[in-house]
C-alpha cells in the first residue's frame, strides 16, 4: 500500500477546513443547519460529524461553541421513544436517527455526561427494538420491513455503540449481518431490498461497508467475505460521476468501504473521489448538491458536510470507522 | 641599554620595548625653559654671593658648592616641567571571516555535471593554478574567460571532479589570490568540517590532506556538523566582529545543531552565512532507502508493518522494487519513481521465533545508478521477537476516543492475552450503579481488589478514572503491586478526574505513583464537562515536543536516529487539553513537554516506583497521532509503551540488574543506561552515584551513574564514541557480574541524499543576511562583504621624573653640598 502524499494531504486538510468554515457561517442559532428539508437531524448530524471528524471534539478548540450547540440541539430533539426526531423529517426518519445516533456516540467520547449516556442507550435500544425479523430497518421506527439503505446507517451506529461499550445484543448484529448478506446480488453488488431490484453503486458501497463492520463484531468467523470484493469490483466498474443518483451517499460510503478493504482497491479508488472533491469545491468552501440537491438545497450544508466527512477518511479520527 | 635604563626608572615594558616609536614630551615646558635660561644666571649669582660670604674657601670647592646649587635648581625646574614619554602605536582591528571547508564523505560524490555557464565560472575561479591540468586550453583566464567557450577536454575534466576536488581547486587558486586579498580586510580563518570541527592553516596544510585524518577510528568524515562549525566560529570570535561565515559545502548537515539556529537567526547577534555550493543542481542518478519505520519489539506471530521511504534522482518514471527479507519471510512492493519526491512503501511480514530477527530491506539497484551510492539502497534492522504474552488490565472512566482506538490496538496485538480485561466506569454507572458504590461494583465486575490480584497483570492502564472507583484501598494495592511486584503502570490523564480529583490527604498512594507533581488545576469553566486540567489561551493549541530522553525512549522509537524520531513526534497535531503538571518529580524522566502560551510543562514522563515502571501520559488526544497514517504511530507508541513498562522477571526480584535502551545507536548518539543495585543483603543501595565499566572501541572511560531518587535506581545517558559493540559491566555488592551490550553502528547518513542542498543553503543565507554564491561568483565575495580593518592609534604615556633616580640625584647633590661644607668647617 502506498501511503498518502503529504502535499495531497495538506490540500485535503485545507479543503476540509474551508468546508467547516462554510458550515460555521451557516449554522443556525439553535445549533441546526439549513437544508432543503428544513431543520433535519440527518443534515444536522452529518454537519456535527464533519467537525468531529476533523478532531474538533466537544468543549475544545476553536469550534467548541459550534459543536456544543449542535450537540445540545440533537440531544434536545430526542423523543420519549428514543428517536432523534427531526423538526422537519424526511420520508425516512430512521435515516436521520441512525446518523444522529452515530454523531452522539462519537461526541460522547469528550462529553461523557450521564444525560448523554442515557440518551444514546435509549437511541440504541430503539434500534434494537425496531429491527425487523429479517434483521434490517426501514424508514420508520417500526419492525415491519427493511431496506439496505436505511439498514447501513443503523449498522454503523450500532457498530460505534459497541465500540463505545453501550449495550448492544450480539444477536442484533448477527441478524443485521444476515440481512446484509441476503441483499447480495449474484452479479456483484447489493440490492436495495432482499430479492428486489438490481444493484447500484451507492447501495453496494453501503452494503460492503456494513458487511465489513458487521464481520468485525462477530465473535467467530472470517473477517472477509467474497461479497465485499465483488461489490467493490462492481463499484469500480461503474462510472464515477456527479449525476449518479445518491452521489454524496456514494462518496461517503464508498470511501469508507474501500478504506476498510485497503490495498490496491483503496489505492485505485480514493484518488478518484479525492481529486473530484478537491477540484470541484466552490471558492466559499461548499460543494454543490449534484444529484442530492433535493436534500442540500441552496444552503449546500448537506453536501458540504458530506464532502468534508468523505475527505476525512484520510485523517482517521472518527473511531467508528477504524479498521 | 636605554631600554634597561628606562625599565629601571619604572617605564613600562611596552614603551621601553618600542623605543623607535617613543617620543619625549614635557607637561609644562615653560619650566624647562626657565631652568635652561636661568641656570647660568643662578650659578653666577650663587658664585658671587659665595665669593662674598666664604671667600676664604678655595675656588674649586666654591665651584663645587655653586655647581650643586645650580644643579638642584635645574633639576627642580625639570621636575616642574614634567617630562614624560609617549608611545604612538597604530593597530588594526579586523573582523573575522571564517571559511568552513566541508570534508565529509558526501564531498566525494560527483560535483557535476555543470552547465556551460557554471563551467565558465568554475574555470575562472580555479584555473589560475590549473594551467597544466587544463593543457593550456584555458590559460588566458581572467574575466576574459566569461565569454570564451570551455574546451571539451576541460569540460570533461571539471564535470568528473568530486565536490572535494572542486573545493580543493578553489582553495588552490584563491588562497594566494582572493583569500589573501581578503586577509587585508579580515581575519580569515579556515576550519575543516566533518563529524567534528578543526581549525586549519591552509597555508601550511597540503590541500590533498584536507580530507585526511590521522585517526580514522572516529569516522571523522561520516557526518557533517555544519551547525557545530558555525557555533565554533562564533565562540572563537567572542568579543570580535564576524563579517561572515563562508561555507564551501554540499549543504548536507547530518549531525549537531541546526545551522540556522547556530548562526543565531532571528536574534540580534546573527552571523551572516555565505554558502558556496560545491556541486551542480543535477545529482548523480540514485535511488536511496532513506528511512524505515518499524517497531523494535513485537510478539511472535505479529504481522509487522514496515514503512520504507524511498527518494530518487535522475531515475524519474522507472519502476523500482523494494524487497523485504526477515528470516524466511519476504515481501516486496513496486514503486514508480518520482524525481526528488519522498515516496513511502508499505511492507509487512509475520514475526517468527522469539529472539533477535534481522530485517533487511533493499531497493533493487537500477541501471544507471551511481555505483558510489549503491550502499544507500539497503538497510538492516534488528527486531526483538518476544515470547510471552502480556496480561493487560485497562481501567477507564468512559469511552473517550483514545480508549476506543487503544481497545482495537490491544485486540490486534498478538503479544497480549485476549480478551483484555476492561473496567469501564461509565458502563457501571449506565447500569445504575451509584457513585458511592462504584468501587464495589468495579470489583464485582472483575477489577482486582488486592495486591495479589493486581500482580496477576503485567501492565495496568489507568484512564480518566474517578477516585470513587479507584478507592484508597485499591490505590494502595496498585502501589504495592508496582513497588513490590514490578507491575508496570500507565496513567493517562483525563479532564474529568485524572489526576486532579485525587487529593493529597486521601489519595496519597496514587499521587505517589505519578511521575509529575500535579499543579493547581486550571480554571473551572462554567461548561459542565470541562472541569480541570489546562487549556490553551485564545485557542492557540498546545504542541508536544520530545525531550532528548524522549527521543531515545522505547515508547517513541519510530526510527533509530533520535533526531529523526524527534522530528516525527514534534510534528504531531496540536491539542487543546492537558493535565496540569507543574514539574517532574525528582528522579523521574521527562519524555515530552507541552509547549504552549504558558511555557513548557511536563506532558509525558516516567519513573521507577520500587521495582515497577510508571509512565504518565498527560493528555487525552493521542488519537490525533493517527492523522493521515492511521494506526502506525498510535499503535507504535502504545504497544511499545506497554512493553517498556511491563513487568520484567529481571526487575521483579531482589537482585541488581542493568539495562540499556535503545540497544542500538549511532556513534555519538546517546543511549540511556539504567542500573538497579542492591547491597549484599538485597537492599537497594542509596549511594549518590556508581560507576559502570565499559569495554569497547576507543577504550572509553567508566560511566558515572547518578541516583534517580528512587532507592537503588541509577541512570545515565552515554554516547558510544565509535562503531562497534560496547559491553557495560557492573559488579554488585554480592559479587555478581552484570552486563549488557550496546551496539553502535553507523547510519550512513552522509550518502542518504546525494543532492547539493541549494534550497537549504539559500534559506540559510537569506535568514542570516548572507547570500548564496555560486563558485563562479566567489570572486565577488570581497565586494559583498561588509566591514573593513579599522586602524586604531593606541597611545601610551609614562612620566619619567617621578622615580627613584630624581630623588637620588636630589639627595646626592644635597649630601655633596653638606659634605663639602662640613669638611671645611662651614655652617
Amino acid at each position: 500500500m502506498h501511503l498518502p502524499d503529504p502535499d495531497e494531504m495538506a490540500r485535503v486538510e485545507a479543503a476540509v477546513d474551508r468546508a467547516l468554515e462554510y458550515l460555521v457561517r451557516h449554522q443556525q442559532e439553535d445549533g441546526s443547519w439549513p437544508s432543503a428539508l428544513g431543520n433535519n437531524n440527518g443534515v444536522n448530524a452529518v454537519c456535527l460529524l464533519a467537525f468531529l471528524g476533523r478532531g474538533h471534539v466537544p468543549g475544545r478548540g476553536p469550534y467548541r461553541i459550534v459543536v456544543d450547540r449542535s450537540l445540545r440541539q440533537l440531544l434536545a430533539s430526542q423523543n420519549d421513544a428514543g428517536l432523534y426526531a427531526s423538526v422537519d423529517p424526511s420520508h425516512g426518519p430512521m435515516y436521520e436517527h441512525g446518523l444522529a445516533t452515530l454523531a452522539m456516540i462519537e461526541a460522547y467520547g469528550y462529553y461523557p455526561e450521564p444525560a448523554l449516556h442515557r440518551s444514546i442507550q435509549k437511541a440504541v435500544d430503539l434500534l434494537v427494538r425496531t429491527q425487523n425479523n429479517q434483521g434490517g430497518w426501514r424508514y420508520h421506527p417500526r419492525p415491519r420491513d427493511a431496506d439496505l439503505s436505511v439498514t447501513v446507517m443503523q449498522v454503523v451506529a450500532l457498530h460505534a455503540a459497541m465500540n463505545a461499550r453501550f449495550e448492544v445484543p450480539d444477536e442484533t448484529m448477527a441478524q443485521a449481518l444476515d440481512y446484509v448478506r441476503a441483499c447480495v446480488h449474484d452479479s456483484g453488488g447489493f440490492t436495495y431490498r432482499v430479492g428486489s431490484g438490481g444493484p447500484a453503486p451507492p447501495r453496494s458501497a453501503a452494503g460492503a461497508l456494513s458487511m465489513q463492520l458487521l464481520l468485525g463484531t462477530q465473535a467467530e468467523g472470517e473477517l472477509e467475505d467474497p461479497a465485499i470484493q465483488q461489490a467493490l469490483a462492481y463499484i469500480e466498474r461503474s462510472r464515477y460521476r456527479p449525476s449518479q443518483s445518491h452521489f454524496w451517499y456514494l462518496n461517503y460510503y464508498s470511501m469508507q468501504a474501500f478504506f476498510q478493504a485497503g490495498g490496491e482497491l483503496w489505492a485505485r479508488w480514493h484518488p478518484r473521489v479525492r481529486d473530484f472533491l478537491l477540484e470541484n469545491q466552490n471558492p466559499d468552501g461548499s460543494w454543490d448538491g449534484y444529484s442530492e440537491v433535493r436534500y442540500a438545497g441552496d444552503s449546500k450544508c448537506y453536501s458540504t458536510a458530506f464532502g468534508a466527512i468523505t475527505l476525512q477518511v484520510y485523517l482517521h479520527y472518527l473511531p467508528a470507522y477504524q479498521r | 641599554m636605554t631600554e634597561t635604563f628606562l625599565n629601571l626608572i619604572g617605564v613600562t615594558d611596552e614603551i621601553s620595548g618600542q623605543l623607535d616609536d617613543v617620543v619625549l614630551l614635557w607637561a609644562r615646558p615653560v619650566f624647562l625653559w626657565i631652568g635652561l635660561i636661568g641656570v647660568l644666571p643662578v650659578a653666577a649669582l650663587v658664585w658671587l654671593r659665595q665669593a662674598h660670604s666664604i671667600g676664604h674657601v678655595r675656588a674649586l670647592l666654591r665651584g663645587i658648592l655653586t655647581g650643586c646649587r645650580a644643579a638642584v635648581f635645574l633639576l627642580l625646574m625639570i621636575v616642574l616641567a614634567g617630562p614624560y614619554v609617549r608611545l604612538e602605536q597604530p593597530t588594526e582591528h579586523k573582523p573575522v571571516l571564517a571559511v568552513l571547508l566541508d570534508v565529509s564523505a558526501s564531498m566525494d560524490l560527483p560535483a557535476g555535471p555543470f552547465t556551460t555557464e557554471e563551467l565558465r565560472g568554475i574555470v575562472r575561479i580555479t584555473q589560475m593554478h590549473r594551467e597544466g591540468e587544463a593543457g593550456g586550453e584555458a590559460a588566458e583566464g581572467g574575466d576574459g574567460q566569461r565569454d570564451a567557450a570551455v574546451p571539451p577536454r576541460l569540460r570533461r575534466q571539471v564535470n568528473n571532479w568530486s565536490r572535494l576536488r572542486l573545493m580543493q581547486g578553489v582553495l588552490a587558486a584563491q588562497r594566494e589570490g582572493m583569500f589573501k586579498e581578503l586577509s587585508e580586510r579580515f581575519d580569515v580563518r579556515f576550519y575543516r568540517v566533518g563529524r567534528g570541527v578543526e581549525r586549519v592553516d591552509i597555508g601550511r596544510i597540503s590541500l590533498d590532506a584536507l580530507a585526511r585524518f590521522d585517526d580514522d577510528g572516529d569516522a571523522p568524515r561520516d557526518d557533517t556538523a555544519l551547525g557545530d562549525a558555525i557555533a565554533r566560529v562564533r565562540q572563537d570570535a567572542v568579543g570580535r566582529g564576524i563579517a561572515g561565515v563562508v561555507m564551501l559545502t554540499d549543504g548536507r548537515w547530518t549531525i549537531g545543531p541546526e545551522p540556522l539556529r547556530a548562526a543565531g537567526a532571528g536574534t540580534s547577534t546573527v552571523t551572516p552565512i555565505w554558502p558556496v555550493p560545491m556541486g551542480s543542481d543535477t545529482p548523480p542518478p540514485d535511488v536511496a532507502l532513506v528511512d524505515l519505520l518499524m517497531p523494535t519489539r513485537v510478539p511472535r506471530g505479529e504481522v509487522v508493518s514496515v514503512i520504507a521511504s524511498v527518494v530518487s534522482y535522475g531515475l524519474d518514471g522507472q519502476r523500482a522494487t523494494v524487497k523485504l527479507e526477515a528470516g524466511e519471510e519476504t515481501d516486496e512492493a513496486e514503486v514508480v519513481l518520482q524525481e526528488g519526491r519522498r515516496q513511502e512503501v508499505s511492507l509487512s511480514f509475520t514475526a517468527g521465533e522469539p529472539g533477535i530477527e534481522l530485517v533487511r530491506i533493499e531497493v533493487e539497484e537500477l541501471t544507471g545508478e551511481d555505483p558510489r551510492l549503491r550502499a544507500n539502497n539497503r538497510k538492516t534492522r534488528t527486531l526483538h521477537v518476544e515470547t510471552d504474552r502480556l496480561e493487560v488490565l485497562l481501567i477507564e472512566g468512559y469511552p473517550r476516543w483514545d480508549y476506543r482506538f487503544l481497545d482495537y490496538t490491544l485486540r490486534r496485538d498478538r503479544g497480549i492475552e485476549q480478551p483484555v480485561k476492561v473496567i469501564m466506569q461509565s458502563e457501571l454507572m449506565g447500569r445504575g450503579v451509584k457513585a458511592e458504590d462504584l468501587a464495589d461494583a468495579a470489583v464485582e465486575a472483575g477489577m482486582p481488589g488486592d495486591v495479589e490480584a493486581f500482580a496477576e497483570y503485567d501492565v495496568v492502564i489507568l484512564g480518566d478514572v474517578s477516585p470513587l472507583l479507584l478507592a484508597p484501598n485499591v490505590q494502595s494495592a496498585i502501589l504495592e503491586a508496582v513497588e513490590e511486584k514490578g507491575v508496570g503502570l500507565i496513567i493517562q490523564g483525563g479532564f474529568k478526574s485524572m489526576p486532579h480529583l485525587y487529593r493529597p490527604d486521601a489519595d496519597a498512594d496514587l499521587l505517589r505513583l505519578l511521575p509529575v507533581e500535579p499543579g493547581e488545576a486550571g480554571q473551572r469553566r462554567p461548561d459542565a464537562y470541562v472541569r480541570t486540567g489546562i487549556e490553551p489561551q485564545d485557542h492557540a493549541p498546545f504542541e508536544m515536543r520530545l525531550t532528548a530522553d524522549g527521543a531515545i525512549h522505547p515508547a517513541f522509537q519510530a526510527y533509530t536516529d533520535p533526531m529523526h524520531n524527534r522530528r516525527v513526534w514534534d510534528r504531531m497535531p496540536p491539542f487543546y487539553w492537558a493535565v496540569a503538571a507543574e514539574r517532574t518529580k525528582p528522579g523521574a524522566t521527562l519524555l515530552a513537554e507541552l509547549r504552549g502560551s504558558e511555557g513548557d510543562l511536563p506532558l509525558i514522563a516516567e519513573q521507577f516506583v520500587g521495582r515497577g515502571r510508571v509512565l504518565m501520559v498527560g493528555f487525552d488526544s493521542t488519537f490525533t497521532w493517527r492523522r493521515n497514517i492511521g494506526n502506525v504511530l498510535f499503535d507504535r507508541f502504545w504497544q511499545q509503551a506497554i512493553r517498556h513498562v511491563a513487568r520484567d522477571p529481571q526487575r521483579s526480584g531482589e537482585r541488581s540488574w542493568i539495562a540499556v535502551y535503545p540497544p542500538e545507536v549511532e556513534p555519538g548518539r546517546p543511549a540511556a543506561i539504567e542500573l538497579f543495585a542492591v547491597d549484599d543483603e538485597g537492599r537497594p543501595l542509596r549511594d549518590d552515584r556508581l560507576e559502570v565499566s565499559v569495554r569497547g572501541p576507543g577504550s572509553p572511560s567508566p560511566i558515572t551513574m547518578t541516583a534517580t531518587g528512587e532507592p537503588g535506581h541509577f541512570r545515565a545517558l552515554w554516547q558510544p564514541p565509535r562503531q562497534g559493540v560496547y559491553r557495560l559491566r557492573y559488579r554488585d555488592a554480592a559479587g555478581r557480574d552484570l552486563a549488557t551490550d550496546l551496539r553502535a553502528s553507523d547510519a550512513d547518513r552522509e550518502m542518504r541524499n546525494p543532492t547539493v542542498d541549494r534550497t537549504g543553503m539559500a534559506l540559510l543565507a537569506d535568514r542570516t543576511g548572507g547570500r548564496l554564491l555560486e563558485p563562479g561568483r566567489l570572486h565577488r565575495l570581497g565586494d559583498l562583504l561588509e566591514g573593513d580593518a579599522v586602524r586604531v592609534d593606541r597611545s601610551m604615556e609614562d612620566e619619567i621624573w617621578d622615580n627613584w633616580l630624581t630623588l637620588l640625584l636630589l639627595v646626592g647633590l644635597y649630601c655633596l653640598d653638606v659634605g663639602v661644607r662640613r669638611a671645611m668647617g662651614l655652617t
